[in-house]
């Protein structure tokens, strides 16, 4: 029985991950959905050189070209391999409904089915704000409940801002090339609709050596741009760094940071905020990252936009009527996290003191892309969630997270100020393995701090000081606080307590080349060394924690919002958008049915 | 990566890897190194280091062009600290 089993799931499973073994790969990937009208790149890639005469690539039985108005270049041998493919960039289909695409060299056929949906005719949101939490996982979310509600008789003292809202979904976040994303491809199931592969951006992940000729598709950012609208994306990472980049860039590679800056310039993005100022400086600049002279700060200025460089420069522009642009770079990295801006002072705070939280630069955006009265699309991102978690350091993840509530309450209030027509969306765009497993009471006996930890009733509830007014408690080294553990990790030391120090490195590659538990805290009283469960030596060694394939939460209100509910695609955030901005409208409600999900 | 300095609330470690590949070709001989008398420490390197670039110290800049003597060590992986991922 046990074999007829396996043998049932391995026939399954094999049909699941595997269609037949094509000779030809057609972009986009079968079964995309692609919104009418939005722009994207077709191409075809044969196994070897082919003879064009023999080559037939039909869409609905009719030449492609048909339908995508315009041929498609031959190029015998891509990259000067032996390979010939097809390529058409910037096509687009109007008409809503299915589309087979049928490629054949004369000897092989494949064939893919794409989607193409149409939106209502009239927009029911004015705006849309999309929160992305980054890493943001239900831990997380626990965690960050406790600490900033409090437990009475049983229930929770209040909901947070982003618990508060009618709508909820579970979005699923698996790529075309692996069940795990990065932040790259998840965030660009977002902003364009379409899966991709890990560090990729706005593209297909064809075999074209060069990271910036993939096969692209259009953003939000320019579909928005396109009906007058304007757009913002405001983070505390690195400006280039993958979750606002996937609003403007197109690249299969995430560290094209000084292409992303390019991308962005062209892009006439309204509003970016976050740290990352290097790639902006030229290579004369000392502390450049250019490999050119290249003044972006001097570019952007020239084409209208206000820079801002601390957080007192941020309000006075966005406090300027005049304001329609604005360039925010707040720091060389990334913006110092809730804990160390707002409490320990410790990261970057005394090399930048004047840096804005979440919520202050989602305001100034707030101020700056209102001015624009056909509306506007909103990104903000608290970044450091998953920074944090990735080094282990739940405090910091933790307390991130209640920044990027802090944000959502305040977008919040804005919205019902501001006409109640605005869309939010809150998420994460991965997981990581996070669980509040109960609390560490040092006034437990004994030496050893695992001895400390209460599981279950011992574990009672923690001691944090009650909250302050925008959820964060005061102090984080209390004497029975949260044990919350991570699932994948690196070799290192487990200190039982928030890193007041600065946020935790784990592990550090030793001098053969292995990942070792960073000797730093061996001494620090109680630490324990944890055996990593997770690869630590070749290209694969984590020195810190790794995303998981767990699915997100998405919770959202306002117009549109009624689209969000079960289990969804990531990709399908993008549609929940692009209907209730009619980023695509249609005249008849027969077309647009197409849409219907 | 991991800096001491930056445990002890010293310099942040962009700053020391930076410190780091800027004089590297001067530490490149331990023979060359004990020939020098011009020591600057990672915390003189630099005047300011800001959004819009670094600001050399007057004592690095008098020492352009001069063979220089610092103490220190980067230890990998020698990532910028916002490379968390994959690639």
């Amino acid at each position: 029985m046990r074999s007829k089993i396996s043998f049932l799931s391995a026939a399954v499973l094999a049909a699941t991950v595997s269609t037949t073994c094509a000779a030809q790969t057609v972009f986009p990937l079968t079964r995309a959905d692609i919104l009418a009208g939005a722009l994207f790149d077709f191409k075809v890639e044969f196994d070897g050189v082919v003879d064009p005469a023999q080559v037939k690539v039909s869409i609905n039985g009719a030449d492609y070209s048909k339908t995508l108005g315009k041929a498609a270049v031959w190029v015998a041998k891509e990259d000067g391999k032996e390979a010939s493919s097809l390529i058409l960039r910037d096509a687009s289909i109007r008409k809503p409904g299915t589309y087979v695409v049928t490629a054949s060299d004369g000897k092989s056929t494949s064939s893919v089915t794409w989607t193409v949906y149409g939106t209502p005719a009239k927009k029911a949101a004015k705006n849309v704000i999309l929160f992305i939490g980054d890493g943001f996982s239900i831990g997380h979310r626990t965690a960050m409940r406790i600490l900033s509600k409090g437990i009475e008789g049983g229930k929770y003292t209040g909901k947070l801002a982003i618990d508060e809202m009618p709508y909820m979904a579970l979005l699923t976040t698996q790529g075309t090339d692996s069940i795990i994303t990065d932040s790259a491809n998840a965030a660009h199931a977002y902003t364009t609709g379409h899966k991709s592969c890990v560090n990729a951006l706005g593209v297909y992940c064809s075999r074209a050596a060069n990271s910036l000729d993939h096969p692209k598709v259009e953003t939000i950012t320019s579909l928005a741009k396109r009906r007058g609208m304007a757009v913002g994306a405001v983070t505390n990472a690195e400006i280039e760094d993958a979750t606002p980049a996937a609003m403007v860039a197109h690249t299969r590679r995430r560290s094209d940071y000084n292409d992303i800056v390019e991308m962005y310039y062209q892009s006439k993005i309204d509003v970016m905020m976050g740290g990352g100022s290097p790639n902006f400086l030229p290579k004369s600049t000392p502390g450049s990252k250019r490999k050119d002279d290249v003044d972006y700060i001097d570019r952007f200025k020239q084409a209208d936009y206000r820079l801002a460089t601390t957080k007192t420069e941020m309000l006075a522009a966005a406090d300027d009527p005049k304001t329609t642009k604005l360039l925010g770079l707040y720091n060389t990295g990334n913006v110092d996290g809730a804990l160390d801006l707002k409490f320990l002072k410790k990261g970057s705070v005394a090399q930048f003191p004047d840096q804005p939280d979440v919520p202050e630069s989602m305001n100034a955006a707030l101020k700056v892309l209102s001015r624009n009265k056909n509306g506007f699309v909103l990104m903000v991102e608290s970044a450091r969630i998953d920074k944090y978690s990735h080094s282990l350091d739940a405090e910091r993840a933790v307390y991130d997270a209640i920044m990027l509530d802090d944000a959502v309450k305040q977008a919040k209030q804005w919205a019902k100020a501001h006409g109640d027509n605005t869309l939010i969306l809150v998420t994460a765009d991965h997981s990581h393995a996070v669980s509040v497993v109960g609390t560490v009471d040092d006034n437990k006996p004994g030496p050893d701090m695992r001895n400390k930890i209460g599981t279950y009733n011992e574990a009672g509830f923690p001691n944090y000081p009650a909250p302050d007014a925008d959820g964060y408690p005061h102090k984080v080294d209390v004497s029975r606080r949260l044990r919350v553990l991570f699932g994948s990790y690196p070799d290192h030391y487990d200190t039982f307590a928030p890193h007041l120090e600065g946020e935790f490195v784990p592990a550090i590659r030793n001098a053969a080349g292995v990942m070792v538990a960073n000797d730093a805290y061996k001494d620090v009283p109680g630490a324990e060394l944890r055996i990593g469960n997770l690869p630590n030596i070749g290209p694969g060694a984590a020195n810190n924690g790794v995303h998981t394939g767990d699915d997100v939460v998405l919770t959202a209100m306002g117009p549109g919002a009624e689209k969000v509910h079960g289990q969804m695609e990531n990709t399908d955030l993008f549609r929940v958008m692009a209907e209730a901005l009619a980023l695509s409208p249609q005249k008849h409600a027969a077309s647009a049915k197409a849409s219907d999900k | 990566m991991f800096c001491p300095s930056r445990l002890s609330g010293g310099l942040p470690r962009r700053t020391f890897l930076c410190s780091s590949l800027v004089l590297a070709a001067p530490l490149a001989s331990a023979a060359e190194a004990t020939r020098v008398d011009n020591r600057l420490s990672f915390d003189t390197l630099y005047k300011t280091v800001g959004v819009l670039g670094t600001v050399y110290s007057e004592q690095a800049k008098a020492l352009k062009n001069k063979e220089v003597r610092m103490r220190g060590y980067m230890a990998p992986p020698l990532k910028p600290e916002s490379k968390g991922w994959s690639e």
